[in-house]
């Protein structure tokens, strides 16, 4: 006798199908929201695993920005930029291109780079260090210096969170 | 550096050191610091 799938799993593949549709339908501010509601409370996450979203990992990067405070220094002048730089991430570079499009943090503009040497990194204000470049991060966070950068990264476990 | 992971459920957990962003001339809202496991630098 051939082996059918049977209506319920027929039916929870169409539910599954249709939320991820949904998903990808988001707007950035509902993607953000979203992507902020599980963090009611903190929790260890010292074994955690990565975040395989881009777009999730883009929204915790955009919502970043509102919970830092810059010094003034940081900046040229009131209307300069908010500099997100990724290292090594196109997917989530793409994703949070797409989510700071027209968005202001303080009354500044967000502004996306890639990050190909550390001097572009220092020239941002936020650097996102993919985990493909974890072998590296002692580098990257030594080169960045004492400069007002945050850095942000996920690399569960390793000791250089604490840095 | 804030640290990100997923827990255990799928949800996304944070990790930060203050002490880093502090030295670093910045400030995180309590907010953050609220939702955040809280880990310290090595002591020298």
């Amino acid at each position: 006798m051939p082996c059918r799938p049977s209506h319920r799993d027929s039916s929870a593949r169409d539910w599954r199908s249709r939320l991820a549709a949904a998903l990808l339908h988001l707007t950035p501010t509902a993607l953000a929201l979203l992507a902020s509601a599980p963090l009611l409370a903190p929790q260890n996450v010292a074994a955690a695993a990565p975040v395989e979203n881009s777009k999730v990992k883009a929204a915790m990067v955009f919502h970043f920005t509102a919970f830092i405070s810059w010094p003034e220094v940081a900046f040229a002048d009131s209307g300069s930029p908010i500099v997100l730089g990724i290292i090594n991430d196109p997917e989530l570079e793409s994703a949070l291109r797409e989510i700071v499009r027209g968005e202001t943090v303080g009354g500044r503009p967000l502004s996306v780079v890639r990050c190909r040497t550390l001097d572009d990194a220092r020239a941002a204000h936020l650097v996102y260090v993919s985990r493909a470049e974890a072998g590296h991060l002692q580098a990257i966070l030594t080169g960045l210096g004492e400069r007002p950068i945050v850095t942000v990264g996920e690399f569960g476990g390793s000791p250089n969170a604490a840095e | 550096m804030i640290e990100l992971g997923t827990r255990s459920g799928g949800r996304v957990g944070l990790r930060i050191n203050p002490d880093a962003i502090k030295a670093r001339n910045l400030s995180a809202s309590s907010k953050l610091l609220r939702l955040a496991e809280i880990v310290s630098s090595p002591q020298p």
